[in-house]
């Protein structure tokens, strides 16, 4: 990081449990975590929830090189934070002088690219359990650890978590649960959802991606 | 999707580092779709044609390769299977990079990373406004009223800074908000609690250096808001603004003069609404909502009771919108209810 000390001139501080912004403000600046860590949670009716913890040299806000649309969640600081602050007029400046951001950012957008087609994905299906069943599948995926001995997969979700992820009523998806709860698909507990077969799923799923 | 305009010439300095030249006939498979490998590709001579398959559609898609230009980026860098077939239609020569021979290549070269950066951009801008587009009819909440839930959401969990950032935000953003009474009640409140505990100290939202929007940025925001507002004359007066104002980001640009079509058709002058669409989806075939501005077209025609052309705008949107779900079900009700 060390030739990062020309970009001073953007670093701002937050200080422990500030916000930096809130999920549907407008943003027209992203940033580079220096030091300190970052909690990106979202307000899902009476519940707080955190969607990450982003660590030093890990960016956020990137959507805003794109157009100043509102923020998606909100960003607070977790420890006494530095940041780099860059907006669209100045990003440029930066990438110029630092191409290493240049290439964590078009990882991210690469990361965020394959994330929403894959959200898409789960979208196009009209079939509302096979959405469900490919919200877990998607998040099966994205798990580092998955155990290949066994086709049993756990995941700390919620059904209105799943019901965010499908685009569906969070009433529908805990009536869809329950139906595959009964048919022995899955397994529910207080933060978390058991899936008995992986494998199962992929069937339904592909058997109505072909039906489409 | 492909970097069909991502090309970057390598440059002789470039050129040193470049590892490893390979030649392929015409007809033989670079990669197959699935693959996994995390080499990056440039074309020197020949032609390459990447196919895949449209995720909306499941249409087939096929994208030539120009000399100079990169493929297999994305999957290379993100280490996801490969999206395409690449295959040479021509005796084909191109150069392979590892992820790092390329990492080396962009550092020392900040054209290539910013060209890639605004294609990719521009990919997950479209794919973004797919996404909100299939959500849309479900539970989109507009900014104002999400806002205002947030700020309520914190000060009622007695967390009064974060509660007064967001009030201070909604009292810049919407000073005749539909909730502003309650935004400065709540907002004197907060002031008074976590003033006990910490008297005299600036807010986050007034000390944060990145809180001001672009005065462009915050004109657009203002002109959304009329929108969700229904107030559409305000609403065309501050896109009109932004058009002017917005410099030379064409799909920027675009978005914004989408949302001025959309301003025209909600105060119901149908015949400008008609004039203001037709010239922009002329212009702009390929824009993204464009499902949507052949809809609002349609929409207009049946307005001024030209039901046949109207009629006929709706099939064409009906044509173009794909998966979007939302659209179609619109579509279906008013494609029905003019009885086609």
């Amino acid at each position: 990081m060390s030739s990062m000390a020309s970009f001073d001139r953007f670093a701002v501080t937050y200080k422990k449990g500030e916000m930096i912004f809130c999920e549907y403000e407008p943003g027209n600046a992203f940033y580079l975590i220096q030091k300190g860590r970052i909690q990106i949670t979202k307000v899902m009716g009476n519940l707080e929830k955190t969607v990450d913890i982003l660590q030093p040299s890990e960016l956020f806000g990137e959507m805003a090189i794109l157009e100043e649309a509102a923020r998606s969640a909100s960003a607070i600081a977790l420890d006494d934070v530095v940041l780099l602050e860059f907006n669209r007029e100045n990003f440029e400046i930066l990438l110029k002088g630092n191409p290493q951001i240049a290439l964590k950012l078009l990882k991210t957008f690469v990361k965020r690219i394959y994330d929403q087609r894959r959200r898409f994905m789960i979208l196009t299906l009209d079939d509302d359990q096979a959405r469900v069943a490919d919200v877990l599948l998607m998040l099966s995926e994205s798990k580092q650890t998955n155990d290949a001995e066994t086709d049993k997969r756990e995941f700390s979700v919620t059904s209105d978590d799943i019901a965010h992820w499908a685009g569906l009523a969070p009433e529908k998806t805990r009536a869809i649960v329950n139906q595959m709860v009964s048919q022995r698909r899955l397994e529910m507990y207080p933060g978390k959802i058991v899936v008995a077969n992986i494998h199962d799923l992929q069937r339904l799923v592909s058997s109505r991606r072909r039906d489409t | 999707m492909i970097f069909a305009s991502c090309s970057a010439t390598v440059t002789t300095g470039a050129k040193k580092k470049l590892p490893k030249s390979v030649s392929y006939t015409s007809g033989s498979v670079v990669y197959f779709q699935g693959d996994t490998d995390d080499r990056i590709y440039i074309l020197q001579s020949g032609r390459i044609m990447l196919k895949s398959r449209d995720i909306e559609t499941g249409q087939d898609i096929q994208d030539l390769i120009q000399t100079g230009e990169f493929f297999g980026v994305k999957s290379a860098l993100g280490h996801y299977p490969r999206e395409e077939d690449a295959t040479a239609l021509t005796n084909a020569q191109v150069v392979a990079f590892s992820v790092p021979e390329f990492e080396q290549l962009a550092s020392s070269n900040f054209r290539i990373s910013m060209k890639m950066l605004k294609v990719f951009s521009n990919q997950l801008r479209r794919i973004h406004s797919k996404v909100s587009s299939m959500l849309n009819t479900l539970d989109e909440i507009e900014p104002e009223k999400g806002l205002f839930h947030s700020a309520e959401f914190y000060f009622k969990n007695k967390k009064f800074p974060h509660a007064l950032y967001i009030l201070n935000r909604y009292i810049e953003l919407f000073p005749t908000g539909r909730y502003i009474d309650q935004v400065r009640e709540y907002r004197e409140k907060a002031e008074q609690f976590d003033g006990m505990k910490n008297a005299g100290a600036p807010t986050p939202a007034a000390s944060g250096s990145g809180k001001t929007l672009s005065e462009t940025g915050k004109i657009f925001f203002e002109g959304e808001n009329h929108f969700a507002n229904q107030r559409y004359d305000e609403a065309i007066e501050s896109f009109q603004q932004v058009i002017d104002t917005c410099g030379d980001d064409p799909e920027y640009k675009l978005k914004v003069q989408y949302e001025m079509g959309r301003s025209i058709f909600g105060k119901g002058d149908f015949a400008a609404t008609i004039r203001y669409m037709s010239q922009l989806v002329q212009a702009n075939p390929k824009m993204p909502h464009v499902g949507e501005a052949l809809f609002i077209i349609g929409k207009s025609y049946v307005g001024t009771g030209d039901k046949v052309k109207g009629q006929s705008f709706l099939k064409r949107a009906a044509s173009v919108a794909g998966d979007d779900a939302g659209l179609q079900r619109k579509l279906k009700k008013e494609l029905a209810d003019l009885g086609a």
